[in-house]
């Protein structure tokens, strides 16, 4: 059984237009989705900027309307829900933003930022309630005393962190994660991930990790999915991906990914122009007359692949 | 990995509670502000001088006819002359500036109130009832505003101060919700709206408790100047005879007796301080507006 | 733009409708009509007449009835009798209508010419004493009810120092088409036509003078400084050329704050102009002259919009997205 199964999910923006502003068109922004995560793990989804990934999760957490599909959460079609209901399963999935500066009200103390949920959940005495976020707090590798302190006298990586304690305090079973460090500098990146992996471990978390980076998602996932433009063009584990890359998008996104050693620049390099002129000659291989990707097929156990 | 969290800068727990709240901002600007801080204690010693002395005064005094003293200019008896009944100037001016300065307050609480909920809605839902909300503001915008204002308190059966108000109401909060309206809209787009709707916390609640404190200093500015602006449209008005009903006087009646011109020309102890007494009110507001204005201002500039 | 100013005028239609609607009933609603009122004051009516006269007006016809016949009217351009006056409205109007387009065009014209030299002064002297003097002033005039100030300003021009007239549009005096009779109307002109441009000045000023702050540090300025363009030239060519042109959007705002600002003008003023014909109609209960007026009120409110809106969209096309 799947812990979280999307089934052809669709989310149209309509585009208004014309004298009497109807909806001429569509902007297609997740084109029939499926996948599904096991509870525990952390599923990458990937894609350049614009391909859809911030609004498929979104769509998954409630907050964009779905234009068809299912998305079921231990069996339950969370689109189909009425409001009451929904609101129930809002304490197992939470989301962490990807702007530490907008996602944290400048006006409130941390102390009612990270009790935001607590108080929609749960009837706390005001002591046991700031015992409780002092908990998560620690948790999240803050100074406990804090608590009336303003985001504004935080940094990025520990803005982020806040983000990450007001997403615990309901105990939530799986967490969004949209490029939750690609605002921060990178060298507080790899703190917030590893953090992120401590936590996962503590509180049995399961992540939808969305990036565009592939670097950094081969670093989290243990399953990865390429979007193209709303649709998907690759998935399969994180070895199936780096170590064998089928599709002409995923191998150009690999080839991106910058390489520490100086000494494989060069290397590096060439692989990209080779990979760019293959990307240019084969391009009707890998996509249809419309310029859309085939349906994803199998080629192993774990591995699907959108080829024609 | 500890190691490294624990070296960051977390900032230090104050040791004095330091001050947050948008009015000790604010507060703290204007002091910083000479000429607003000047304009801050004229306007407050106006308005104590006002109150304190009406609660003191004679009212049945003040109204009543004395065809002894008719026209008689500044005395000892009478500092600021009479009017054509031998009514006493002073007193009225007291009175008036009282009814003035409350019934702007009343209209700009009322139009605040009106706008904020109307703007809220339609900036926070958008779609569909900001669309709707939208074509009514429109349509209250082509409206000759005044003349209408004029009109209603014409037809009104049973006028008094209380229907003024609610006419006057009725036609200020548009812009106020326009105003609101955009603000939330660029509000509603931030994460922490979205984060909110994530954890669960109703619409109306995060409305009210997450958008509105950041208007709070927009809306405060806001309220401000247009309590100088009603304050200006009532006692017009009733200069022109459409405003407060003859038993609820106001700086603007004593006005209206400059339409006489033989008043104008030579008893300027009638109109003239009532006039200066508005204009100065609606300095020092405006200017005290101005500088939370440039606080608020400034203060999004740093972010 | 076509599409824009198209639709923006296909919007003014429900408009206008519900618009004549309100009005149609608010004149319905007014409280005794100005027959009645001469029951008291014309010794020759009495109830019946009044009755037989009032059923010859159809004013005991239905609502929609009337309200078609008074839309049918107002599409010929008849808008009714007053009855107090015993002529047409569109006659009254048109008698009173020129002397408030000229107080308005004068307070317009007046207003530019005293905002845009000040502007620019402010814009280009930054931070001077002249430019805090403007300041000041836009300052005092932002903050100044143009009732007060238009009546100070006619105690103290008008009666003290009796430079001015203090009422009327004209000496009545005077032969009408003389020479003499159209510098009495310029020196009966003079004093209302200051006293609403001076309060109106504040926006202008202060957009000019944000603009040129704005313009003077922006790319293609400096670059025309670095070529070596004199300072003067620099801003007669690049920066007035950049700023000025909004400006020009203000016009339609200016028309429909002119509409309130005539009402109280003409009234101190004692101006024989629509303002003041409102004011004495009201007073009369001579509704089909105030429907008339609102709704021309409205009408005008309507295009001075429109007309701003369509420059605005002309000069920054951002504005038509929304
Ligand atoms: N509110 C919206 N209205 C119309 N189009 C939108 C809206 N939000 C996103 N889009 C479009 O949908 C596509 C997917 O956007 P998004 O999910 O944010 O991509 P990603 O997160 O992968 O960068 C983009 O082409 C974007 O322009
Ligand atoms: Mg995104």
């Amino acid at each position: 059984m799947a812990f979280l199964k999307v089934n052809n999910l669709k989310v149209y923006y309509p585009i208004r237009g014309g004298f009497f502003r109807r909806v001429v068109a569509h902007v297609k922004a997740v084109d029939d989705i499926s996948f599904e995560l096991n509870q525990g793990e952390t599923y990458g989804l990937v894609g350049e900027s614009g391909c859809g990934k911030t609004t498929t999760g979104r769509t998954i957490m409630g907050l964009i309307k779905a234009t068809s599909g299912e998305v079921l959460f231990e069996n339950q079609d969370l689109l189909k829900m009425n409001r009451r209901d929904f609101n129930q399963h809002r304490k197992d999935i939470q989301m962490i933003f990807q702007d530490p500066y907008s996602s944290l009200n400048p006006r409130k103390r941390v102390l009612d930022i990270v009790a935001e949920p607590l108080r929609n959940f749960e009837r706390l005495s005001p002591a046991e309630e700031k015992k409780k976020v002092q908990f998560y707090l620690e948790k999240v590798g803050l100074n406990p005393e804090a608590i009336y302190n303003y985001p504004h006298e935080f940094s990025g990586g520990q803005r982020q962190r806040i983000g990450i304690a007001r997403a615990l305090t309901l105990k939530p079973k799986l967490i969004i994660a949209d490029e939750p460090v690609s605002a921060l500098d990178v060298s507080v990146q790899a703190q917030v991930l590893n953090f992120m992996q401590d936590i996962q471990k503590e509180f049995n978390l399961t992540y939808l990790f969305i990036s565009h980076d592939l670097g950094i998602i081969q670093h989290m996932c243990d399953r990865i999915g390429i979007m193209y433009r709303g649709q998907f063009v690759e998935e399969g584990t994180s070895r199936d991906i780096y170590t064998n890359p089928q599709h002409i998008y995923t191998k150009r996104l690999i080839s991106a990914i910058p390489d520490i050693n100086p000494e494989n620049r060069e290397n590096q390099m060439k692989l990209r122009q080779e990979i760019n002129s293959e990307y240019k000659n084969s391009y009707d291989k890998y996509f249809n007359a419309e310029g859309k990707v085939y349906n994803l097929k199998p080629i192993s156990d774990t591995h699907l692949v959108a080829l024609p | 990995m500890k190691a490294e969290l624990t070296d960051q800068k977390q900032p230090k727990v104050k040791k004095q509670k330091k001050q947050h709240g948008v009015l000790s901002i604010m507060w703290r600007e204007i002091v910083k502000d000479k000429l607003a801080l000047g304009a801050l204690i004229l306007l407050g010693l106006i308005l104590i001088i006002v109150y304190g002395v009406s609660l003191l005064l004679d009212q049945d005094k003040i109204v009543t006819v004395d065809f002894l003293s008719i026209y008689s200019p500044p005395s000892a008896e009478h500092w600021l002359g009479t009017d054509y009944g031998g009514r006493d100037i002073l007193g009225q001016l007291i009175i008036g500036a009282k009814n003035s300065f409350t019934i702007g307050l009343c209209i700009t609480l009322l139009t605040g109130l009106i706008g904020l909920t109307v703007g809220l809605i339609a900036g926070y839902f958008g779609g569909r009832t900001d669309n709707i909300i939208m074509r009514i503001i429109d349509f209250f915008l082509i409206l000759p505003t005044l003349m209408l204002i004029i009109v209603f308190v014409t037809i009104a059966p049973k006028y008094n101060v209380f229907y003024f108000i609610l006419i006057m109401s009725l036609f200020l909060w548009t812009g106020k919700a326009r105003l609101i309206r955009s603000k939330t809209l660029a509000e509603r787009e931030l994460d922490y709206v979205s984060a909110s709707k994530t954890l669960g916390t109703p619409d109306w609640k995060i409305i009210i408790r997450e958008v509105l404190p950041n208007l709070s200093s927009i809306i405060i500015v806001n309220l401000t100047l247009n309590l100088a602006g009603n304050i200006g449209i009532e006692s017009g008005l009733t200069y022109l005879g459409f405003g407060l009903p003859e038993s609820t006087p106001s700086l603007g009646t004593l006005v209206s007796y400059a339409t006489n011109p033989d008043v104008l020309e030579n008893k300027w102890w009638i109109w003239l301080p009532a006039s200066l007494l508005i204009l100065v009110m609606m300095l020092c507001i405006n200017y005290i507006g101005q500088a939370l204005k440039r606080a608020a201002d400034a203060r999004q500039r740093l972010g | 733009m076509l599409k824009f100013i198209l639709r923006r005028i296909l919007v003014m239609i429900p408009q206008l409708f519900i618009l004549s609607i309100l009005i149609f009933l608010l004149a319905k609603a007014m409280p005794g009509d100005a027959l009645t009122g001469q029951l008291a004051s014309n010794p020759k009516m009495d109830a019946q007449t009044l009755h037989e006269l009032k059923q010859k007006l159809g004013m005991y016809d239905p609502y929609y009835v009337q309200y078609a016949r008074w839309i049918k009217g107002l599409l010929h351009g008849n808008l009714g009798m007053s009855i107090i006056h015993q002529t047409p409205v569109t006659s009254l109007i048109a008698g009173k209508m020129w002397n408030t387009v000229l107080l308005g065009a004068a307070v317009l014209i007046l207003s530019y010419l005293i905002a845009i030299p000040l502007g620019i002064i402010g814009g280009r002297w930054t931070d001077t004493w002249a430019d805090k003097m403007i300041v000041g002033y836009n300052y005092l005039t932002y903050a100044t009810p143009l009732f007060i100030f238009a009546l100070l300003m006619l105690f103290i021009f008008g009666f003290v120092l009796g430079w001015f007239p203090t009422s009327g549009s004209v000496d009545i005096r005077v032969e009408n088409g003389t020479f003499a009779y159209y510098m009495s109307k310029l020196n009966h002109l003079i004093l209302p036509a200051l006293s609403g441009a001076i309060v109106s000045t504040t926006v202008t000023i202060q957009y000019l003078r944000n603009e040129i702050i704005d313009t003077k540090i922006k790319d293609f300025v400096k670059t025309a400084r670095a070529k070596g363009v004199s300072e003067s030239k620099v801003y007669t060519r690049h920066i007035f050329r950049n700023s000025l042109l909004p400006i020009a959007a203000f016009l339609g705002y200016d028309i429909v704050s002119l509409i309130g600002g005539s009402v109280f003008l003409e009234s101190i003023y004692g101006y024989p102009g629509i303002g003041q014909l409102f004011l004495t109609s009201i007073m009369q209960r001579d509704f089909s002259v105030v429907t008339a007026l609102v709704m021309i009120s409205g009408l005008a409110t309507l295009i001075g919009t429109l007309l701003s809106d369509i420059i605005l969209s002309a000069v920054d096309p951002r504005i038509r997205i929304e």
